[in-house]
């Protein structure tokens, strides 16, 4: 029996099974030249990229960017923003304008005695907290405020001084030192502070920097 | 070919009856049918689902009502139908039918093939349900529960024993370059998926088991299925052979070498140890080999017989997606550099990338291949040229949209987000009319598909008017058709 054929090519109606060529087996053509030369040329490529970028077999997933990872680490650390620090610790209670919520939570803008006083009341609260009776800007205030003594001095000191110098307050700057001396100072503090303990001139100051000026009264 | 005396008396031995072509066909009807029938149902399913992810993209508002319609469970629902429904179940169906010609041998113990359909499309209906339902494992390319990929394994294990068994009793002496391709397949498919859901990986390994399995899927599961196809289909329907068998070897040794170590390069800039990326780079530009050596191979045998492409679907569709095969592989193993990751790791690019490959090569190459097989299998014609027609064009077209749209959408992303003075925000608006493209595009396609259903239901059913003589796109030619696209 003849094999049928493809009318494709010849032009028969027949059903499918009878209109196939056979499959022909392969050419033997040989492979060109330009292909040994591409598929040498990829080999010497994959064998530079390899050298250039193995790396030793290192662990290290930076490997490639170790002159970028050192460049990071080589930068000046950067200053704790304290307007972040508030916003995330204090806004809830003090909130935004720093007018606090009448009644409940008292201002932190325009409160002289406690904020933009001398500067060891602030750092006070904010280590050890308060609690108890209050006048703030002539209003009672009877909370509670829970210390933040585990931030560390350069957050305290930013966060304060953010609050000093934000809204219509205009006080000095609070360093991270003055922290630091106030912590050490009262290092067996633990309970909350009350406003008597606080206006006392011993609980004003910080220890060292007692040329601080008392402003208040 | 030079055959010594005692291979020419085994090759008399082997030597098929005539009518062979009818009884292997016969024998694998059922099986071949089922395999292609459930892969389009969840072509089907996987187009809509895909359609439903596009438009959230342009209206993110749309659908959000029902979880299991948020984009979070649609998408992965699209991959895993898509990749173990169609591709997977119709792609067994065409290497199963390929394999009985080419062996010349029928298919015995083919219920078992049945039953493995059976077994299949449960595992689908349940894994599909369970991600739509929230369990997914939020593995990409392996969202299903556990339970389902070794229901799949079972199922691909039942179905590969009569292919065992074909090959033991094979009628032929010299196994033609498609067996290779299939038969490594049917090892590596199942290794890959045998592999991955092993509980042995955390983190950074797990993660680059991951990358391994999910490329590899793409490459040695259904990559050389495809290429199986084109090998058989372009000289079979040319009535030419093969340009090279040198080349052959040459193309599936390397494709088998290198392709294994290319899944790395997902991982640039990730916490994996960057020698494992660096030498899945080297292997990623080294597939170049395999690719090129394979297109010379496909294209010079398809060369001088443009007439033929224009007018047999099968050659239609199957050169268009040998075509889309190089192209996508070329721009893979660009697309592995690290400079070129900076801009499109993490973009629609990347999208784009992976559609030119399972959609325009692996799927183009499926219709094709169905164009073919199914007169033959069912003894009917297909009922319209012009219906074909329209399958091609609103496929191609829209492969062509999205793809297109997906590269250039990607890249503006890319360079957006490294732009340090943009917002991320800006990066996602600016890839507004792109993705309304894709959108576009792949409403094409599912036209495309469904228009492909129906001419599927109508052969398998043996609807439509009983037609003479193949499905041609242009009359054929009657007298003195001197066969140009023969010589």
């Amino acid at each position: 029996m003849p094999e049928p054929s493809d009318p494709l090519n010849e032009g028969a109606r027949r059903p499918p099974l009878d209109r196939e060529r056979p499959l022909e087996p392969e050419g033997m053509e040989a492979p060109p030249m330009w292909l040994w030369v591409t598929i040498f040329a990829a080999a010497f490529f994959g064998a530079y990229y390899m050298g250039a970028y193995v790396g030793d077999f290192s662990a290290d997933p930076h490997y490639m960017y170790r002159d970028r990872v050192a460049a990071v680490a080589d930068e000046e650390p950067v200053a704790v923003d304290g307007g972040q620090v508030y916003t995330q610790r204090c806004q809830t209670c003090h909130q935004a304008d720093g007018e606090g919520v009448s009644g409940v939570f008292p201002p932190l803008n325009r409160a002289e005695q406690w904020v933009t006083g001398p500067e060891g009341r602030p750092i006070r609260i904010l280590l050890h907290g308060m609690e108890g009776e209050m006048e703030v800007r002539g209003n009672i205030y009877n909370g509670q405020m829970p210390g933040f003594g585990r931030l560390d001095d350069e957050e305290i000191a930013a966060v304060l001084t953010h609050i000093r110098q934000s809204w219509d307050n205009d006080a000095s700057e609070i360093t991270a030192d003055q922290v630091a001396a106030v912590r050490d100072a009262e290092a067996d503090r633990t309970a909350p502070w009350t406003a008597d303990e606080l206006l006392t001139e011993e609980r004003s100051t910080v220890p060292g920097f007692d040329d601080t000026p008392v402003a208040d009264e | 070919m030079s055959t010594t005396a005692a291979a020419s008396v085994e090759e008399k031995k082997m030597r098929p009856p005539e009518g062979w072509r009818e009884e292997v066909d016969a024998s694998v009807r059922w099986p071949v049918i089922a395999f292609i029938a459930s892969g389009t149902f969840w072509l089907i399913v996987g187009s809509v689902l895909a359609l439903l992810a596009s438009f959230k993209f342009n209206h993110p508002e749309w659908l959000v009502e029902q979880a299991s319609l948020t984009f979070g469970r649609v998408r992965p629902a699209h991959l895993q139908t898509m990749i173990f429904g169609w591709v997977s179940m119709t792609g067994f169906g065409v290497l199963t039918w390929l394999w009985a010609r080419l062996l010349k041998t029928k298919m015995r113990f083919g219920w078992l093939q049945l039953v493995s359909v059976a077994v299949w499309n449960v595992a689908m209906v349940i894994g599909t349900i369970a991600l739509l339902a929230g369990f997914s494992r939020s593995i990409e390319w392996v969202e299903f529960p556990l339970f389902v990929y070794i229901i799949i394994i079972g199922a691909i294990a039942i179905a590969a024993l009569p292919l065992f068994e074909m090959l033991r009793r094979r009628r032929v002496h010299h196994l033609y370059v498609s067996i290779w391709y299939i038969g490594a397949a049917l090892l590596w498919g199942p290794f890959l998926l045998i592999t991955f859901s092993l509980p042995i990986y955390e983190g950074v390994a797990h993660a680059t088991a991951n990358w391994w399995f999910a490329h590899n899927i793409l490459g040695l599961w259904i990559t050389p299925v495809g290429l199986a196809a084109a090998y058989y289909f372009i000289p079979k329907v040319i009535g030419r052979p093969i340009y090279s068998y040198h080349l052959s070897i040459l193309g599936f040794w390397t494709l088998a070498l290198f392709y294994n170590w290319a899944g790395l390069h997902h991982l640039v800039g990730g916490p994996a140890p960057q020698w494992g990326v660096t030498i899945s780079i080297v292997f990623s530009v080294m597939m170049v080999i395999p690719v090129v050596v394979v297109a010379l191979n496909h294209h010079m045998t398809a060369f001088g017989s443009l007439k033929a492409v224009l007018r047999s679907p099968t050659l239609r569709f199957i050169v268009f997606g040998a075509m889309s095969y190089t192209a996508v592989s070329l721009q893979g193993s660009f697309m592995s550099f690290r400079f070129w990751q900076e801009i499109t790791h993490f973009t629609h690019h990347t999208v784009g990338h992976a559609h030119l490959g399972v959609y325009a090569f692996a799927t183009m190459v499926l219709f094709g291949s169905i164009y073919y097989i199914m007169p033959r299998l069912t003894q009917w014609e297909w009922r319209s040229s012009r219906l074909i027609n329209l399958h091609f064009w609103t496929t191609a077209l829209g492969i062509g949209m999205y793809v297109v749209a997906l590269t250039i959408g990607g890249i503006l992303q890319g360079m957006t987000l490294l732009d340090t003075s943009a917002t991320f925000m800006e990066a996602q608006f600016i890839t507004e009319p792109w993705l309304y493209a894709r959108s576009i595009g792949g409403t094409l396609m599912t036209v495309g598909h469904l228009i492909f259903g129906y001419l599927l239901y109508s052969i398998i059913l043996k609807k439509g008017p009983e037609l003479e003589g193949p499905v041609y796109f242009a009359p054929v030619l009657r007298s003195g058709a001197s066969s140009s696209s023969a010589s």
